[in-house]
């Protein structure tokens, strides 16, 4: 526990006996079966799995884009979704940052940051444009702000996305893997900088991952997924002290803890691979 | 950080003006194209006046066309000095002016429906994808009984295909949009008006101007035809009546004119497109730098 | 799966069915009423239109301007794609040609197909091949600028791919830039062909008079307008619709059978 994570009193997540089966033309294709998770608040979450296993699928649940089949999900106690009403209401209590990135092309950085705490009526106009040329500029944004996301990097972008996502001070943070398509030194940096919005901003987040290094390295806690249908196989706490930068990565017990999640994921992995399914979306 | 470079980051009007006309001035492939352009006036020249071929004769020249064109006191009463030339340019640019403003007027409203409310689309589509094989001359006789005056029904023909188009465009427009802008939105906290306004409507625009640019051509290409059947002003008219009267230089300056008044609509449509999506215009820039 | 299930799982049929057919019955309702409330109304209603239309199919000049329409639209059209083609395509390979012939090309091209009219009865010593002209003219701009579009995005790396195979020149554009550009051919057909029902109808209006035999549907459209049956100017209308969706119809299912490949709508 960090003196970030103790300011927090909001953004536990609890996942009960979620299943979810899809069913668009007869064949019922079972992605999640009862995954059950406990996200306490402040703590950084990660959830590793073999690629299409179903993860994304617990993130939209959560997020309130799909009804579950059964089971139900909590935030601070109070019922998302259950049987009763099997999908949960879209919230800017948690905020997604998806995997291809999501920001509006027609909107700039400044306008797409600026945009939540407007249309919620939270802000005026330019108490949000104030807010949020303050938290790009911590972000280093500043410089680019109005520039539109067409025009600047997908790690810019990435990084402008999460603002727009933090700047409604969301419980909890849904991240569906947004470092997918980024080489390996431009996704370390990512992740230091991630880090470091984090102190400034803390806050639930639930991240997913197929990345094994990068589940160690950013997370407190990594659930292992199983290959589909999805279920929690194991939670492996990671026992590395924050604040964590690069050189983690080259140290024993990095590595250690790195190998502890392999050996428990690479069974899926095979899994997954000689099933050769096509993956959920 | 100080700014190093204020002109390269954003360069003005003034010097991307004299950055793209060194390029072109330097570019050999302008002056192959000038050729090529006067190669075919030539021959234009060559086989109809110069050394006139069997057929060719009977088409007036250029030189003849364009001293019609360019004379004060015309031999068939059309020419550049002669308001009369302006009048049928006015009756015809107001007619596409008001056809496409119909056009987009229902169109885009109707197209936003469509790819918004699959509902909706199914019982509204078919009756569409019905008329629209129709071509739009063959509404003539309809469209003179169903409009008591001569100025409607040539103004509907002249927004029927364009309408079409339109709707179609918005329709695949709000279809194309990416379903995570719209979940972000409501994510954000949007309420339907602004997922409206922010999301579906500038996430279509750019299918709307392609619609648009489109549109133009056609509503031309109609507006010609409607008038050359039923017309009483307009250069379509004119192009007919000319023909009948046997003035044959006129019709070849009311083609030019319409090429002209043609292509001078489509750059405009393109311009208020690259001015209302500045955003794609920006990306654009990058990818072809 | 019986039908019943059929139209349940695909709400969308019966749907478009439903509203056709509230379509022409408010059109039926609306017209017939204000005639028994004793207004005049010239606009026919669908139900005597199909009385018509059966008496017309029996008739041989209705399947006559069948015959004429379609076979000026085929001809015109087969000149427009033999010499759109090559010419998108050289356009597309050759670059010096291009910068020669295409602002010519795009000088002309705003000229809508309509207005080279009079000036193609001047020149063309027959009626006939002054239509078939301005309808090869009103497709060949689509065919070439869709050929050209296609054929210039053709992915560089399928390219280098026959290169580093020894594909010479002539096998390079045989086998990788031809077949790339198919599915840019039959966009550019498809739209050719919707301009040419266009242009033969306006053209069939304008250009044929007073002759009874050969005029195609344009003409009888008008024919049967000025003589005063409007019912049989809708019938007119509506074959040119089946006429030209047929075509359409034709061009897509030869489009998917030579290019099994192409999965999405050519």
């Amino acid at each position: 526990m960090n003196a970030a994570q103790q300011k927090l009193q909001q953004g536990a997540l609890s996942i009960q006996d979620v299943s979810k089966i899809y069913d668009p033309d007869g064949t019922a294709v079972e992605a999640l079966s009862h995954c059950s998770l406990e996200i306490a608040a402040g703590e950084i979450y990660m959830v590793l799995g073999p690629s299409g296993c179903g993860k994304t699928t617990l993130l939209n649940a959560v997020a309130g884009f799909h009804p579950v089949s059964s089971g139900r999900i909590l935030l601070d106690g109070e019922v998302l979704c259950n049987d009763k009403t099997p999908q949960a209401q879209q919230n800017s209590d948690r905020m997604v940052v998806f995997q291809n990135g999501a920001l509006f092309p027609w909107k700039t950085l400044l306008d797409n940051v600026s945009y939540g705490p407007i249309v919620q009526k939270r802000l005026s106009p330019k108490e949000a444009r104030e807010k949020a040329e303050a938290l790009l500029r911590e972000a280093g944004l500043i410089d680019i702000s109005h520039k539109y996301p067409g025009e600047i990097s997908s790690g810019m972008a990435r990084r402008a996305e999460i603002v727009r996502a933090l700047i409604n001070e969301p419980k909890v943070l849904l991240l569906d893997e947004p470092y997918r398509a980024m080489d390996a030194l431009t996704k370390a940096i990512m992740h230091e900088n991630l880090l470091k919005m984090y102190e400034l901003n803390p806050v639930t987040i639930f991240f997913i991952t197929h990345d094994l290094e990068e589940a160690v390295f950013l997370g407190h806690k990594v659930a292992i997924m199983t290959t589909r249908p999805a279920t929690v196989k194991e939670v492996i706490p990671i026992d590395l002290p924050y604040p964590r930068d690069h050189r983690v990565l080259s140290s024993e017990p990095f590595r250690l803890q790195v190998q502890r999640v392999k050996a428990s994921v690479r069974s899926e992995a095979e899994k997954a691979f000689a099933a050769g399914e096509k993956e959920l979306a | 950080m100080p700014d190093i470079s204020p002109s390269l980051s954003n360069p003005s009007l003034l010097s991307r003006f004299w950055f793209h006309t060194r390029r072109n001035i330097s570019n050999p492939h302008l002056y192959l194209g000038l050729l090529g352009i006067a190669c075919f006036g030539f021959l234009y020249y060559l086989f109809t006046e110069g050394w006139p071929l069997p057929r060719f004769e009977k088409l007036p020249g250029p030189v003849a066309v364009f001293t019609e064109w360019f004379s004060p006191d015309p031999m068939w009463g059309i020419s550049i000095y002669s308001e009369e030339y302006y009048q049928h340019i006015w009756a015809s640019v107001r007619r596409v002016g008001i056809a496409l403003l119909i056009a987009t007027g229902l169109g885009v409203p109707l197209g936003l429906l469509m790819g918004w409310s699959k509902v909706f689309k199914d019982y509204s589509f078919p009756v569409l994808e019905l008329l629209r094989p129709i071509p739009v001359l063959a509404w003539v006789p309809l469209a003179i009984l169903m409009f008591n005056d001569t100025e409607t029904p040539v103004i509907f023909l002249a927004t029927l295909a364009s309408f079409y188009i339109t709707v179609l465009n918005t329709m695949l427009g709000v279809e194309s949009i990416n379903p995570n802008f719209i979940r972000a939105a409501a994510c954000l906290g949007s309420k339907p008006h602004h997922l409206f306004l922010h999301v579906i409507l500038p996430g279509a625009l750019p299918f709307i101007f392609t619609g648009l640019q489109i549109s133009v051509g056609i509503s031309w290409f109609s507006l010609v035809a409607a008038e050359m059947v039923s017309g009483q002003y307009g250069l379509g008219y004119l192009i007919l009546n000319s023909y009948t009267s046997v003035t044959y230089e006129t019709i070849v300056i009311i083609m030019m004119t319409l090429g002209l008044v043609g292509y001078a609509s489509s750059a405009l449509v393109r311009f208020v497109g690259r001015q209302l999506m500045q955003w794609q215009a920006r990306a654009l820039a990058l990818e072809n730098r | 799966m019986t039908l019943k299930i059929y139209l349940r799982k695909h709400p969308g049929i019966w749907r478009g069915v439903l509203s056709v057919l509230t379509i022409l019955l408010g059109w039926e309702c609306y017209i017939q009423g204000k005639i028994w409330l004793g207004y005049p109304s010239q606009v026919p209603v669908p139900s005597a239109i199909l009385a018509r239309w059966a008496d017309v199919i029996m008739e041989g000049s209705y399947w006559m301007s069948w015959y004429s329409s379609y076979s000026r639209v085929l001809a015109g059209f087969a000149i427009a794609m033999l010499l759109g083609i090559p010419f998108g395509l050289l356009l597309a390979v050759n670059r010096t040609s291009r910068a020669l012939f295409f602002p010519v090309f795009e000088i002309l091209r705003p000229i809508p197909p309509l207005a080279w009219v009079p000036a193609s009865l001047i020149f063309w010593p027959t009626q006939e091949m002054s239509i078939i002209f301005v309808i090869f003219l009103g497709s060949f701009y689509a065919v070439v600028i869709n050929v050209l579009g296609g054929a210039k995005n053709v992915d560089i790396r399928y390219l280098r791919a026959a290169q580093s195979m020894g594909a010479n020149q002539w096998q390079l554009f045989r086998r990788v830039i031809f077949p790339a550009t198919l599915p840019s051919i039959f966009t550019g057909a498809a739209v050719g062909m919707g301009i040419t029902w266009e242009v033969v109808v306006a053209a069939e209006m304008i250009a044929v008079g007073g002759r009874v035999y050969g005029g195609g549907l344009g003409f009888f459209v008008w024919n049967s307008f000025v003589g005063g049956s409007i019912e049989q100017a809708v019938i007119g209308m509506l074959s040119i619709g089946i006429a030209g969706y047929t075509a359409s119809s034709l061009l897509r299912y030869a489009g998917r059978r030579l290019m099994p490949w192409h999965t999405s709508q050519a």
